[in-house]
C-alpha cells in the first residue's frame, strides 16, 4: 500500500522546548489513521506542520510524494482538507456562505455543490442562520464540510469529537466512516478519546514526547489486545503438546510463558500437564483494551 | 491569488461592517458641504472642505481593517487558505489588495457624495488642476494606510490586540505629523513687547526655532512620509511637492509591505 504521508525525523522546537523530537510516521492510502497521544504529546504540532501553518525546525515530511522542502508542496496541500483544533468558519456568515467562500478560495467555478455538501453534513436546513448561532456539533460538521469543499484525498481532523455531545459524536463518527468508505478519503485523526478512535481507525500511531512510539494496524492491535489466558509453566514445549492435543489456539511467549486463546478448565489443564511432568505455576486472564495498550506502551505517568 | 481576491470580495460583499462603514463615509461626504453651506453660505469654496476625508480615512481604516481581517485569526479561517495550498505571500498580498480596494471605495463614496451635495450648494472647485493632483495623492496616501495596518494585522494573531495597536499607531502617526507641521509652520520673526521709557514697544525679533533651509528639507520629508502630514497639506491646500509626496507614499508602501511579507512568512500560525 502506498503512503500518502510520511514523516522522517521531524523536529519542531519552540524556544528550547521540543514539541516534536525526530518523529517518523507513515499514513497508508485509504487508511483511517488514528494519532494517539496525551495532551502535549505533539499531535496538534504535527498537524500544524502538515497544513503549512508552521515550518519544521529540522527533518521533513512528504505529502502525496512531494517533499516538504519542495516549492511545490502547496500543490500537494490542494489535495487535502483539514480541521485543526477548532472549526475554521466565519461566524458572521451562514453555512452556505461559508462553503461558497471556501469554493472561491479553492477556485471552484460553480456553487452547485454547496447544497450537496450541506446535505452530507446534515446542515441543509440551516438557511440564513449565522454560524455564530450554531451548536458545537454543527460548527464541527460545517468545518468538515469546508475541509471537503475541494474534494480532498486526505482529510486531517484534529480532535474531531472533542466537546461534542453523544449524538454529535455518533454523527461525526458516521460521517467519517461514510467519507472513508464511499469517497475513499484517507483520514488522519488525532484524538485522546481512545474508545471513540477504536471504533474508526484502521491504523494507529502512538506518539509520546514528540516521538512515534509505535505504529500498528488495527488487525495487529486486535491480535495484541485479544482476550486470553496468560499461563506460566515449567516447560512450554510440554504445554504446547498438551494444548495441541486439546485443539486449543495458543502463542508461546518465552521459555515459561504462553497465551492461551480460550477458556480451558484449569483443573483439567493442570492435570494434563502434571501427567507430562509439567507444573502450572500461574494463570491470569488478560483482556487488553486500546486504552491499556496505550498506557502500557507510553507509561502511566501524567504529563499535564 | 485571484481566487483569494475573489473570496475576500465575496466576504466584503456579505459584511455588515463594510456596508455600515460605507454608509457612514457617504453620509460624512454629504454632511461636510451641507454644514459649510448652512454656516457660511457660498463664502467657502468646495475645495476647502473636499479633503476632510483624508484626515478621517486613517482612523476609519484602523478600525475596519483590524476587525475585518482580524476575523481571519479569531475565526481561524486563515488556516483554510494555507491548508488549501495558497502561499503566504499570496495570502498577504490578496489581503493588502482587498484593503486598498476597500479604502478606495470608502474614499470614493465620500468624494461622490461631497460632489453631489457640494457642487449645487457651494459651486464647483475653484482650482480643479491642483485639486485633481491632491485627489490622486490622497488616494495613494489611503493605500499607504492600508499597507501600514496590514503589517500589524497579518502579524498579530489576536483581533482585539491588532485593533488596539492599529488605533494607537494611528494616533502616534497623527501626533508626529502635527508636531512636525508645527515646527515647519513656526514664523521666522515674532513680535516681542518691550518696556522703553515707560512705554510698551512692539519689536519683531528672530525666532530661534525657525528652521534653516537644510533642516527644513528634512522636516518637509518627514511630513511627506507621514500620511497625516500629507492629509494636513491636502486640507490646507498647501501641496507644493507633489512628486516628493508621491515618491514618499510609494516608498512607505513598498517598505512596509516587504517587511510585512518577511514577518508573515516566518510567523508560526496556530
Amino acid at each position: 500500500m502506498d503512503d500518502i504521508f510520511t514523516a522522517n525525523g521531524l523536529w519542531k522546537s519552540y524556544k528550547g522546548f521540543h514539541a516534536l523530537s525526530g518523529l517518523n510516521m507513515h499514513v497508508p492510502k485509504g487508511a483511517i489513521y488514528g494519532l494517539v497521544g496525551r495532551n502535549g504529546a505533539g499531535k496538534t504540532t504535527l498537524i500544524r506542520l502538515i497544513c503549512g501553518l508552521q515550518a519544521p525546525t529540522s527533518g521533513g515530511y512528504t505529502l502525496f510524494g512531494l517533499d516538504s522542502k519542495s516549492k511545490d508542496i502547496h500543490k500537494a496541500r490542494r489535495r487535502m482538507g483539514a480541521v485543526v483544533e477548532t472549526p475554521s468558519i466565519y461566524l458572521d456568515l451562514s453555512a452556505a456562505d461559508n462553503i461558497k467562500e471556501q469554493y472561491r478560495v479553492l477556485g471552484v467555478p460553480s456553487d452547485d455543490g454547496v447544497g450537496e455538501l450541506l446535505e452530507l453534513v446534515e446542515l441543509a436546513d440551516t438557511g440564513k442562520k449565522k454560524a455564530r448561532n450554531f451548536s458545537l456539533g454543527m460548527r464541527q460538521r460545517l468545518g468538515i464540510a469546508i475541509a471537503l469543499a475541494g474534494n480532498p484525498d486526505l482529510l486531517v481532523l484534529d480532535e474531531p469529537v472533542n466537546g461534542l455531545d453523544p449524538q454529535g459524536i455518533i454523527e461525526t463518527r458516521e460521517l467519517i466512516l461514510k467519507l472513508n468508505r464511499e469517497r475513499q478519503i484517507t483520514m488522519l485523526i488525532s484524538s485522546h478519546i481512545l474508545d471513540e478512535l477504536s471504533r474508526l481507525a484502521t491504523h494507529y500511531g502512538f506518539i509520546d514526547g514528540g516521538r512515534m512510539v509505535e505504529e500498528v494496524s488495527a488487525h495487529q492491535l486486535e491480535a495484541a489486545c485479544r482476550k486470553c489466558l496468560r499461563v506460566e509453566v515449567t516447560d512450554t514445549r510440554i504445554l504446547a503438546r498438551v494444548l495441541d492435543g486439546m485443539d486449543i489456539e495458543y502463542q508461546v511467549l518465552s521459555e515459561g510463558k504462553a497465551d492461551i486463546f480460550a477458556q480451558p478448565v484449569i483443573s483439567q489443564l493442570s492435570a494434563a500437564l502434571a501427567k507430562e511432568n509439567c507444573e502450572l505455576l500461574s494463570a491470569q486472564e488478560r483482556d487488553e483494551s486500546l486504552e491499556s495498550y496505550f498506557i502500557n506502551l507510553v507509561g502511566g505517568g501524567s504529563r499535564d | 491569488m485571484t481566487n483569494l481576491l475573489s473570496a475576500n470580495l465575496f466576504r466584503l460583499r456579505k459584511s455588515i461592517l463594510f456596508r455600515v462603514t460605507l454608509l457612514l463615509c457617504a453620509a460624512a461626504g454629504a454632511w461636510q458641504p451641507l454644514q459649510t453651506y448652512l454656516e457660511y453660505q457660498r463664502t467657502f469654496p468646495l475645495d476647502a472642505v473636499f479633503f476632510v476625508y483624508a484626515m478621517l480615512i486613517g482612523m476609519v481604516l484602523s478600525v475596519f481593517l483590524s476587525l475585518f481581517f482580524g476575523a481571519e485569526y479569531s475565526d481561524g479561517t486563515i488556516r483554510n487558505k494555507l491548508a488549501a495550498g495558497h502561499t503566504r505571500v499570496s495570502v498577504y498580498l490578496a489581503n493588502l489588495i482587498t484593503a486598498v480596494f476597500t479604502a478606495l471605495t470608502f474614499c470614493g463614496a465620500y468624494i461622490l457624495c461631497t460632489l453631489a451635495v457640494g457642487v449645487p450648494l457651494l459651486g464647483g472647485p475653484k482650482a480643479p488642476g491642483p485639486l485633481l493632483t491632491s485627489l490622486f495623492l490622497s488616494l495613494l496616501m489611503a493605500a499607504v494606510w492600508c499597507a501600514i495596518f496590514t503589517v500589524l494585522i497579518m502579524n498579530c494573531s489576536r483581533k482585539a490586540i491588532s485593533a488596539v495597536c492599529c488605533m494607537l499607531l494611528f494616533l502616534a502617526i497623527f501626533g508626529t505629523a502635527l508636531t512636525v507641521y508645527q515646527v515647519l509652520e513656526a514664523p521666522e520673526l515674532y513680535p516681542s513687547l518691550q518696556l522703553v521709557d515707560g512705554e510698551m514697544v512692539s519689536e519683531m525679533v528672530h525666532n530661534p526655532r525657525y528652521l534653516q533651509p537644510d533642516e527644513r528639507k528634512i522636516y518637509e520629508l518627514l511630513l511627506d512620509l507621514d500620511p497625516v502630514g500629507q492629509a494636513v497639506q491636502f486640507t490646507d491646500g498647501t501641496v507644493t511637492r507633489p512628486v516628493q509626496m508621491a515618491l514618499c507614499s510609494l516608498g512607505v508602501f513598498a517598505v512596509t509591505t516587504a517587511a510585512g511579507i518577511v514577518l508573515f512568512r516566518r510567523k508560526d500560525l496556530k
